[in-house]
């Protein structure tokens, strides 16, 4: 190979280098606020990933029903199955329904005020949940109808977050020794929590496994997933 | 003149020098720690550019894609495949937008870029095939 000829390669090295450099930051502007865009498209990631969790490490079989499009939305509402969403196998018979963006009624509405209209505080949105099938639409399913929760931060882990997820821990269980769930290994066999749901938060921030001990004794996971 | 060791390692070098430069350190140790050291020059640029080019086809692709690829890969639908992943607004946001709903996964064209860096580990490839 001749001077001339290895120096065109490295040309072409930089040049490829410096032009894929610009090109992924140009990939996160568009129409929309970035910040909007980065937190769905994380959502998107987090449930791909919770989707291959329950298939490989669960042995779970997903099927996507009523439609070829999965939709996410900007806010947060009762069932509506006029969208597709995930139905979950095992051995052949369905366990659940993997939806996003739905509200669950609270422990404390469902105990004390159920038959009432919910208010504002009764009900809180969950980025991806599991629940139980057959639900009807229109309805938000409560408290104890959810198998695993899953909140999706593609931002800084702050503690007023972790103040947060505490608090939906909270309304979605009681503390207590740890109870069997409906998993046989992923993402738990047995919380600390009745009803003995799962809960899973994944990060872009690295500081989010920070909170695991406070985790451990409440029943909640945290995953650091980069984006 | 066929591709020496002497020059597969000058341009090693070089490769890695632009990598830390203009990817970062963390992302040369990762792409270094793929190659074999006790490998011929010419193998460990050859392993090193096959790194770099998986990481740019992975960085390229939105997360958007990503994970329509993996939903699409443990999702079966007797309707078909996931095809794509769209954002659906509120009546507030769809007057501020203009529209009701937005596709996440638009790819981003980007890929042609890897394709260059085929062409060179062929180039590559061709030179050290000429009596290396």
């Amino acid at each position: 190979m001749t001077t001339t000829k290895m120096a065109a390669i490295q040309r072409r090295m930089e040049a490829l280098l410096r032009r894929h450099a610009a090109a992924t930051a140009a990939t996160l502007t568009g129409l929309l606020p970035v910040r909007l865009t980065m937190g769905k498209l994380y959502e998107a990631l987090v449930l791909s990933r919770v989707a291959e969790d329950l298939a490989t490490k669960e042995g779970c079989t997903l099927k996507l029903v009523g439609g070829k499009v999965l939709y996410l939305k900007t806010k947060g509402g009762p069932l509506n199955r006029n969208y597709p969403y995930i139905q979950v196998y095992r051995k052949g018979a369905v366990i659940g329904e993997l939806w996003t963006d739905v509200e669950f009624l609270s422990m404390s509405y469902c105990r004390t005020r159920l038959g009432q209209t919910p208010k504002d505080g009764d009900y809180h949105e969950l980025d991806v949940v599991l629940i139980d099938p057959g639900l009807p639409t229109g309805i938000r399913p409560s408290y104890n109808q959810l198998t695993l929760a899953v909140e999706c931060k593609a931002t800084a882990y702050e503690k007023e977050l972790l103040r947060s997820i505490l608090g939906v821990r909270r309304e979605l269980s009681l503390l207590c020794d740890p109870n069997p769930t409906s998993f046989s290994r992923w993402p738990a066999t047995k919380v600390p929590a009745d009803p003995s749901s799962c809960i899973l938060v994944f990060s872009t921030d690295p500081k989010v496994t920070a909170y695991q001990p406070v985790g451990d004794f409440y029943g909640i996971e945290f995953v650091h997933e980069p984006m | 003149m066929p591709l020496s060791n002497e020059e597969s390692v000058a341009l090693l070098q070089n490769a890695r020098m632009l990598t830390r430069e203009i990817l970062g350190a963390g992302v040369d140790d990762e792409l270094q720690g793929e190659v074999d050291p006790d490998a011929n020059g010419y193998e460990r640029l050859r392993i090193y550019l096959e790194a770099l080019r998986r990481r740019m086809i992975a960085q390229t692709r939105q997360p958007g894609q990503l994970a329509i690829e993996r939903l699409n890969e443990y999702v079966r639908s007797d309707e078909g495949h996931i095809e794509s992943i769209v954002l659906v607004f509120t009546p507030e946001e769809t007057e501020q937008f203009g529209m009701a709903e937005f596709p996440l996964s638009t790819g981003s064209g980007d890929i042609e870029d890897v394709s260059e860096l085929e062409e060179l580990l062929q180039l590559l490839q061709h030179e050290r095939g000429n009596g290396v």
